[in-house]
């Protein structure tokens, strides 16, 4: 495919983006570019227009406003990890972010194209997941928000419509006693894809588990909540003995394939190696907060 | 006294780096001419198929579509680097009636673009007839698998022997027996700079061709005969060239579609490689199936060796010959064996040719060598540092009818890397230290190319400010050797690097080298620049003997710019008066002087070789089975170091290299379609996976070496991947005998293990 070819349109506000992909409705968003242009380099994508979202301001930045952080669709891994928002409230989200890709990579993508792609070994929606963050898809007409555990439906398949954008990611500020943990696990240790990947969420509550989730990335579809493990948790104090056996529930949940990076049954291994580790590190990090807050 | 040396073994930077930092170097990538076209290549999608039609029409009447060349343009020639042997050229490059790998080329577009070449490409109607492929080597050899040439029986492309002494015999006496097989996996060059060309054909019927290349040399004669010039009608230009690792000495399909393409048009052509061609079509390292049986005494003195390989060569012989025969010799190394036995065959299949990459066949058997001594030496409960010193080459040993080592310094090697061990004390659980020996060669003797020029030539021309041109026809490919050779020159006519102006690359003005590859340059091209630095020091001394007129019981000599007696170091004239007044001298003629070198009675395989011994300290994760690197010490001899800067980088580059083809480089495929042809899925290490390094020289000396120097920077590739598995071995006791050693072979063999515990 020629990129040379393809139409630009470089609109300055999002109402202007959302006329133009009502106008021609073939067109694709370009955020980062760096899965869009790949794939129509590689003949994955045909498109004639491309409606670069560049110029709107009002996507960028990252803000917290009543009890939610807003991340706009532009902001970038670069912009997430350095964020002083995201380093106190959800530093798993910057440890997903510092975990991505390449230097290059991370300056020039963004949190809106890696949600959107819908890629199953995507970094950023497992921590997001686990946080009960939602997104906020706007159309021309009317808007809406969508949890991100509904928000996927397949690989590269989303809630997302003709006509809607992605604008904003929305955290609400967790509980007291909240940790969040993500790790991944690759074939090296930058620049590439996760071969599994766990972001674990423990919320404590006088010394008890009050709630809890485990997102599994990279071993289904889609990011999947290992929905048993989570529930396992609830109401227990926890231990190490608790957390292997959430581990080796999760493991069972996982519904991955057999492909270059690993087999069906190692990455079975992996999610609960991972879950182990995150489930400890949420709890550390749990711990700590609730030592702060009091 | 005066120092030994003025020049050589002081670390100087490269002498390019900064055109290369700057981005002023020029490498053909970089080449832009008037009315130049830009080149494509339309290439096969199924791994064995007959070529039944092929329509260019449409293609050849898009806008902007200049010529399309299909085999029916080519003169049919099977060409190859073994041009002694016929059976052994066997590749067309445009295939004419056969594909037998995915990504052979068929045809070649020019258009005014790359997008409107590659839109061509699309138009391109080719009619296949699919064959069945055979994709290893082990099916491949079966009675009744598909054929892929028509002379090859059971695919066996070449076989080779090797033997000395009474190997039954040897079993016979030995007290303990080990049979172990091992997988050897591919492996890609990954050069930076992806394999280009731009050709450009005048009316005047010369072909001029600027390129990527290891050696300039080869590519013109190559290029003449397919394309039926003749050879000095072809110039080959190759001023900078990024990254070679092997894969750039055999004529590929940049070079040979872009001159088809600018022979039919007159006008320069441009091809550039993707970095999805260079994995699918530029060859890479050979996967190997390993048999070894080994006969010891209960002391650990070897006794015999038996080796057998079957290596998957992929559609065409390449350099895949000399590699068979490469491993075979190196299988043996760096010990001394009363008796081996080697057989190897190579074997074609439907899959991306398999050849040259650095270290050439050698890390292949190495790592099965030294992954086996480990497990011998845990047999007989030996250490692996003192059976190894058992048996460990030593100067003056002549392999039977093979080779003779002049220079080795392998036992000292092995008591550096002794007390390093000894230095880091016990270490924490799942962490283990793997040793490997090792050693290779400094230049190929061998000459399947036929060259009827020695080996390496080099031509010195002295100026009237002292300022001295020196031509060499050797390839700088990032490896340092025009730092080596200016070194070499400055420190032999006794002048300073900045007075060497060097010029290479250019086979219109460069004398002849076969090129680089092989590890020959420091030795082959380096002995023929000191030959000819003192050939023009002798006329310089000549007329400063005239003027300073010493007993003639004394000797004259250059240093540093001062030309003086020996003895007398204060008696002496500037260099640069006594240039001067020699030109003028001689009637006004500059000093010229020529060198040359080509082995003689020097054995098999290559007059001197290096050696080492690389210790590899890791971490396992019992969980993953994930491996990381915390140290990587090698004590290295490579003779007299020239540079010792250029060494470092040489060392960390291998290293680098080594330990990707070692646990993470991979190449696999479904039915010859390569699965990973990009950057993300195919993972050569970066900064993040590089272990701490250390480099311990052992200083020798090697008489037929230029100052006693050495190969240094391809051998080191030879140790990584069997000290890394045995790094793994006694950090968990696990031998995994099939490369690359994964976390997930790790984590299978450890609940292996588990499980057989349990029982």
């Amino acid at each position: 495919m020629n990129l040379s070819e393809i139409r630009l349109h470089t609109p300055q506000t999002l109402n202007e983006a959302l006329e133009l992909s009502v106008k021609i409705k073939e067109a694709c968003f370009l955020a980062g570019g760096t899965d869009l242009l790949v794939d129509i380099k590689q003949g994955l994508l045909a498109a004639k227009d491309i409606i670069s979202l560049q110029e709107i301001k009002e996507l960028k930045g990252i803000k917290k406003k009543n009890k939610e952080i807003r991340l706009g669709a532009l902001v970038t891994p670069n912009d997430i990890l350095s964020d002083s928002l995201i380093n106190r409230y959800i530093p798993a989200l910057a440890d997903a972010a510092r975990s991505m890709a390449s230097t290059q990579i991370r300056a020039v993508a963004t949190i809106g194209g890696n949600i959107s792609s819908a890629v199953p070994s995507a970094d950023l929606p497992p921590p997001l997941i686990a946080a009960e963050a939602s997104v906020k898809l706007q159309g021309l007409e009317s808007s809406r928000k969508v949890s991100l555990s509904e928000f996927f439906r397949g690989p590269r398949e989303t809630a997302c419509k003709t006509g809607e954008l992605l604008t904003f990611i929305l955290i609400p500020l967790l509980p007291p006693g909240t940790g969040i943990s993500y790790l991944k696990f690759t074939l090296r240790e930058a620049n590439a894809l996760a071969v599994a990947s766990v972001a674990s969420r423990v919320t404590l509550k006088d010394g008890k588990i009050n709630r809890a989730a485990i997102v599994l990335g990279a071993v289904a579809p889609t990011p999947i909540m290992a929905l048993r493990a989570s529930e396992f948790l609830i109401n227990r104090e926890p231990s190490q003995s608790t957390f292997e056996k959430a581990a080796l529930l999760a493991k069972e949940e996982g519904e991955p394939i057999s492909d270059i990076r690993g087999s069906i049954w190692y990455r079975k291994e992996l999610i609960s190696v991972l879950t182990r580790r995150t489930l400890s590190e949420a709890l550390e990090r749990a711990q700590r907060k609730n030592r702060k807050e009091k | 006294m005066m120092k030994k040396y003025s020049v050589i073994n002081t670390p100087i930077h490269n002498i390019d780096g900064i055109a290369k930092i700057t981005g002023r170097a020029e490498y053909a990538f970089d080449i832009k001419l008037p009315h130049m076209l830009y080149g494509k290549i339309l290439r096969s999608p199924y791994p064995h198929a007959k070529i039944l039609k092929i329509n260019t029409k449409k293609a050849e009447g898009l806008t902007g579509v200049k010529a399309v060349v299909t085999g029916k343009d080519t003169l049919g020639i099977k060409q190859g680097i073994w041009r002694r042997f016929k059976e052994l050229c066997d590749e067309e490059i445009l295939a004419r009636s056969k594909v037998r790998y995915i990504g052979e080329p068929v045809a070649a577009v020019a258009a005014v673009d790359e997008d409107t070449a590659e839109e061509a490409l699309d138009l391109i109607e080719v009619e296949y007839e699919s064959l069945p492929g055979v994709f290893g080597p082990l099916e491949a050899i079966k009675q009744g698998a598909p054929q892929l040439h028509e002379h090859a029986e059971r695919n066996i492309n070449v076989t080779r022997h090797i033997e000395w002494g009474d190997v039954d015999e040897g079993f016979k006496k030995a007290d303990h027996v080990r049979e172990d097989w091992f997988r050897c996996s591919s492996q890609h060059h990954v050069c930076m700079e992806t394999h280009n060309a731009v050709a450009s054909f005048t009316p005047d019927k010369k072909l001029t061709v600027w390129t990527s290349t290891q050696s300039h040399y080869y590519i013109q004669v190559l290029l003449s005969w397919v394309l039926g010039l003749r050879e000095n009608d072809v110039r080959v230009i190759s001023r900078y060239t990024g990254g070679g690792f092997g894969s750039k000495f055999e004529l590929d399909s940049a070079q040979f579609c872009s001159s088809l393409l600018s022979m039919k048009l007159f006008k320069p052509v441009k091809i550039i490689l993707t970095r999805e061609e260079e994995f699918m079509a530029t060859k890479r390292r050979t996967p190997m199936f390993y048999y070894l049986r080994t006969g010891v005494k209960k002391d650990g003195t070897f006794l015999a060796k038996e080796g057998r390989v079957f290596t998957e060569g992929g559609a065409y012989t390449s350099m895949g010959a000399t590699a068979l025969y490469l491993t075979g010799f190196f299988q043996a190394f760096p010990y001394v064996w009363p008796s081996y036995r080697y057989d190897g065959y190579r074997v074609y299949t439907n899959t991306a040719p398999t050849s040259a990459m650095r270290g050439f066949g050698a890390p292949q058997a190495t790592f099965c060598a030294e992954t086996q001594i480990d497990l011998i030496a845990n047999d007989l409960g030996i250490d692996p540092i003192k059976i190894r010193r058992k048996n460990a080459m030593y100067p003056g040993y002549e392999v039977p009818g093979q080779a003779t080592i002049q220079s080795c310094g392998l036992s000292q090697c092995l008591d550096k890397i002794e007390k390093w061990i000894k230095s880091q004390g016990k270490l924490p659980p799942n962490r283990g230290i793997g040793i490997a020996a090792y050693g290779f060669m400094s230049g190929g003797i061998f000459n399947w190319f036929d060259t009827p020029y020695a080996f390496s030539s080099a031509v010195i021309q002295v100026k009237i400010d002292g300022k001295v041109d020196l031509y060499i026809g050797s390839q700088d490919m990032g490896q340092g050797s025009n730092t080596t050779m200016t070194m070499i020159c400055a420190e032999e006519l006794g002048v300073q690097v900045e007075d060497i102006r060097l010029h290479m690359g250019d086979t219109e003005s460069c004398p002849v080298d076969l090129g680089a590859w092989g590890s020959r340059e420091t030795l082959m091209q380096g002995n023929a620049v000191k030959m000819a630095a003192a050939k023009a020091k002798q006329q310089i001394i000549e007329y400063a003997a005239a003027k300073l007129s010493p007993n003639i019981v004394y000797d004259l000599d250059i240093k540093d710019r001062w030309v003086h007696l020996i003895a007398r170091p204060e008696r002496g004239l500037s260099y640069y008066d006594v240039v001067k007044e020699a030109i003028r001298g001689k009637d006004g003629q500059p000093i010229i002087a020529r060198g040359h070198y080509t082995p003689h009675r020097k054995g098999m395989i290559s007059p001197a070789y290096s050696f080492g011994v690389q210790a590899v300290d890791a971490e396992v994760d019992p969980d993953t089975g994930k491996i990381t690197l915390k140290n990587c010490v090698t004590a290295h001899d490579c003779g007299q170091v020239i540079n010792p800067l250029g060494v470092k980088g040489q060392l960390e580059g291998a290293m680098a290299m080594a330990a990707g083809y070692g646990f993470t480089e991979d190449l696999p495929m479904d039915e010859g379609k390569i699965l990973n042809p990009n950057l993300v899925d195919y993972k050569v290490l970066r900064a993040t996976e590089m272990p701490e390094t250390k480099v311990i020289e052992v200083e020798t000396y090697e008489p037929e070496g230029p100052f006693g120097a050495k190969e240094a920077g391809e051998g080191l590739t030879n140790p990584t991947a069997g000290a890394l598995g045995n790094a793994v071995f006694h950090a968990t006791g696990l031998s995994i005998k099939n490369l690359p050693i994964t976390p997930e072979k790790v984590l299978e063999a450890l609940k292996e293990k588990k499980k057989e515990e349990k029982k």
